[in-house]
């Protein structure tokens, strides 16, 4: 391991606050081997703002390695960069956040960044002015929610959280789709790890409406489309649990919309559209619906031209519960060869979802 | 000579005499000088055996020792012995301590040493000065001679930028690569990890949809199973409640066909339907009516005591010593009233028609009468007029009536006293 070379310039730097210049690399201190993180941490809490700028821009470069990381969550880090999450600069706070998701990339950090209580700073961020702080805010709660007991653990500390989202949903239409992809993805995280607690608490606010509203709006690009169609699907999931949703769909208006949205030129969006229909058919009153509003034909459609493994188990899946009912039983007596050969498709899933939809559609009374 | 078949390690080399053997201090003369080492006849070595070799060896009588040589042996050890041991008492030795004493060995040198067999040992630590390294000699530079005309110089000694920067590039160069390589390997995994994850949440959707299906169909059925068991529960409760009421209709029907005519006969026989006029004569009139014969017929008696009493006394006057007649016990002791009737009738019979005396006919009828209390009323009833007819025939009547006497004697006493006022007047 190199030794530490000579700092000179850190001499001179802490010596006056205006003496360090961020990101002059003739100036910049360094540090190797085991020094390095702890330096950078220590450095992170300098009086001097750009000292702090240029520790963090470092450690944002160094933290991409998983040992960096284990030595930065041993050094401190978490505790050591909380106030800068609320600095007045938007540079400052965008690094400080981005830290932050090279933190919670890891189990470990995720943990640590938990225990510490950023949560609540984290949800604050989802509505900064900054892009970027924005972003990575959103990034951060989006790598924080992959496991049940972590969103469970969220919830219950900050169920504000859920209105936070819900309004950056309608606020990033208008500034950056990019984030409101995110902001979708980690509304989906929260719908399947939170569960029917969180799900009943978007319905209150009127989340099912909002996201059919996104969606028959196609407003930003195929992402978009395909996480608003999956999150109504994560929440009509719920249609046996939660009478709200059977209701909140019809009024809202959501079949027509999802009918409409199977005709997407983008696979992805289709096969969100048709999990979400898979999903709301559960209801014999909401399945009445998609029959009545053509859902056969879109079905049949996609079973014979469309090759997406997750689109064909997604209709097969449907058209087995839609053929519960007698008149749809009628529309799919023509695919039945097709779904016959499904039968024997080298994915298990997809052949699994065959068998299901021809013992159902072969069904008689 | 040398066998040109065999080939040895060492060749072998002819036994020496021991005169000649390596001696034992190096010869400064050199070796040519040395007189050849001259072989020795095997025969004479000691170390060769000699004889048979194909039987057992027997060991020459010179190998196995002697035993004149042991025993001379033996002596000679025990001499020296001997001798050491004489040797050591011919020593004067250091006579024994006194008692309560013991020798010890003391230095008599003038200086005192300390006798140890132990080495006095001392570490000692060592380290080199630290002296630098010796520099490098400087180069050696001449002197400049001469005059300088041109300056020479050759490759290698300008710097060269492209080259000297090389390394400096290629490092910086390098881990940016190794930075963004890592960066770009860890989003592809990321992408990877992300990918697999959206593909079993999907699968994970279809299977949680499938199995939702499943449940709620099988609810339906469940939920319709109950609701046709419930119908058929109904139904079947209906059916009974219906043919429980046919069978209650029936039932009623028969058992009502004969109550009426039943309560009517109970009704009937426990006196409840009744002729008002029949019960009215019944209950007011006749006994009215028998109670007034009753009461005439008293009187009549008491009249005719009466007189029997005026006719005896006045007999008596006239006749003082008339015997008086004997007695008819039976019919007086049965019946006083009949008797005392009976007399009374006979009485009336005189009364009333006085003409007609008392012929046995009469007797006949009287005595036909007076034992028969019976008759009496029959008797009074055919020499009576309505009254007494009236009086005995609803007598045979009366008593069934009796009962009803006590209940509706009373009902309509005016009806009855008006009755009885009439055949009075009719009888009078």
């Amino acid at each position: 391991m190199p030794v530490t070379a000579p700092t000179a310039p850190s001499a001179t730097a802490t010596a006056s606050p205006a003496s360090h210049t961020y990101n002059d690399p003739t100036r910049q201190n360094w540090a190797f081997g085991h020094r390095a993180i702890p330096k950078l941490i220590g450095e992170v809490q300098s009086a001097d703002e750009a000292l702090q700028l240029q520790a963090l821009h470092s450690l944002t470069c160094r933290l991409h390695e998983p040992v960096d990381v284990q030595e930065a969550l041993v050094a401190g880090a978490v505790p050591a960069i909380s106030q800068l999450l609320s600095h007045a600069k938007s540079l400052a706070r965008a690094r400080a956040v981005e830290i932050v998701v090279l933190l919670t990339e890891h189990e470990q950090g995720r943990a640590a960044v938990l225990g510490h209580s950023h949560v609540e700073t984290l949800i604050k961020l989802i509505a900064d002015p900054a892009e970027a702080v924005r972003g990575h805010a959103l990034q951060a709660l989006w790598n924080l929610s992959q496991r049940t007991e972590q969103v469970q653990q969220i919830y219950t500390t900050s169920p504000h959280v859920i209105d936070h989202l819900l309004r950056a949903v309608t606020a990033e239409q208008s500034r950056s789709y990019q984030l409101l992809t995110r902001v979708l993805e980690t509304l989906l995280h929260f719908f399947h790890h939170g569960g029917p607690p969180v799900v009943a608490h978007t319905l209150k606010l009127g989340a099912l409406t909002t996201l059919t509203k996104l969606l028959k709006s196609h407003v930003g690009g195929q992402a978009v489309r395909a996480a608003a169609a999956e999150d109504l699907a994560a929440i009509c999931i719920h249609v046996t649990t939660l009478p709200d949703v059977a209701k909140q769909a019809h009024d809202a208006g959501l079949v027509p919309v999802l009918v409409e949205t199977m005709d997407d030129p983008f696979g992805a969006v289709r096969a969100a559209a048709v999990q979400a229909a898979m999903a709301l058919s559960i209801h014999v009153a909401s399945k009445q619906q998609l029959v009545a509003g053509g859902v056969a034909e879109k079905l049949v459609r996609m079973v014979g031209e469309d090759q997406d493994e997750e689109l064909l188990m997604n209709a097969l899946t449907a058209i087995a519960s839609i053929s519960e009912d007698y008149t749809a039983r009628y529309a799919f007596q023509d695919v039945i060869g097709l779904i016959e050969q499904l039968k024997a498709h080298p994915n298990r899933a997809v052949a699994k979802a065959a068998a299901s939809a021809m013992q159902v559609v072969q069904w008689r009374p | 000579m040398m066998n040109a078949q065999y080939a040895y390690a060492s060749e072998p080399r002819p036994a020496v005499a021991a005169t000649q053997r390596k001696a034992k201090y190096r010869s400064d003369e050199p070796a040519g000088n040395l007189p050849p080492n001259r072989p020795v006849n095997i025969m004479y070595d000691r170390r060769i055996y000699r004889g048979n070799t194909y039987a057992s060896p027997i060991l020459p009588a010179y190998t196995q020792p002697d035993a004149l040589d042991q025993q001379r042996q033996m002596q000679l050890k025990r001499k020296l012995k001997a001798a050491r041991r004489a040797e050591l008492q011919r020593r004067p030795r250091t006579p024994d301590a006194v008692e309560g004493r013991i020798h010890m060995e003391v230095q008599t040198e003038l200086y005192l040493e300390e006798l140890s067999d132990t080495v006095p040992e001392a570490a000692v630590g060592t380290q080199t000065d630290a002296f630098l390294d010796r520099a490098p000699s400087p180069l050696y530079i001449p002197a400049k001679l001469g005059v300088d005309v041109a300056t020479q110089i050759a490759d290698g000694d300008l710097f060269d930028f492209d080259v000297e920067v090389e390394p400096l590039l290629e490092v910086l160069v390098g881990k940016t690569l190794d930075q963004a390589r890592a960066e770009v390997l860890e989003e592809a995994e990321l992408a990877g990890l992300r990918r697999r994850q959206r593909d079993f949440a999907a699968r994970r959707q279809a299977e949680l949809v499938e199995v939702q299906r499943l449940e709620q169909a099988e609810r339906r059925r469940v939920e319709e199973k109950e609701r046709r068991k419930a119908e058929a529960a109904r139904v079947l409760a209906e059916k009974q409640e219906s043919a429980a009421k046919v069978a209650a209709a029936s039932f009623a029907a028969v058992y009502l066909a004969n109550l009426v005519p039943a309560a009517l006969a109970s009704l009937q026989d426990d006196g409840f339907f009744y002729n008002a006029r029949e019960r009215e004569i019944q209950q007011t009139f006749l006994p009215w009516l028998t109670s007034q014969v009753d009461a005439r017929v008293q009187r009549l008696a008491v009249a005719r005591q009466l007189l029997d009493g005026l006719l005896e006394a006045a007999v008596k006057q006239i006749t003082p010593a008339a015997p008086a007649p004997a007695p008819q016990a039976p019919a007086s002791a049965a019946d006083p009233v009949a008797s005392t009737t009976s007399n009374n009738s006979m009485a009336v019979d005189s009364t009333n028609q006085p003409d007609q005396p008392t012929s046995p006919a009469n007797g006949s009828e009287s005595g036909s009468a007076a034992p028969s209390t019976d008759e009496v009323p029959a008797k009074a009833t055919d020499d009576g007029d309505g009254d007494a007819d009236a009086a005995a025939a609803p007598e045979s009547e009366a008593q069934p009536a009796d009962a009803l006497n006590d209940q509706q004697g009373d009902q309509k006493p005016s009806e009855g006293e008006t009755a009885a006022a009439d055949a009075s007047a009719e009888e009078t």
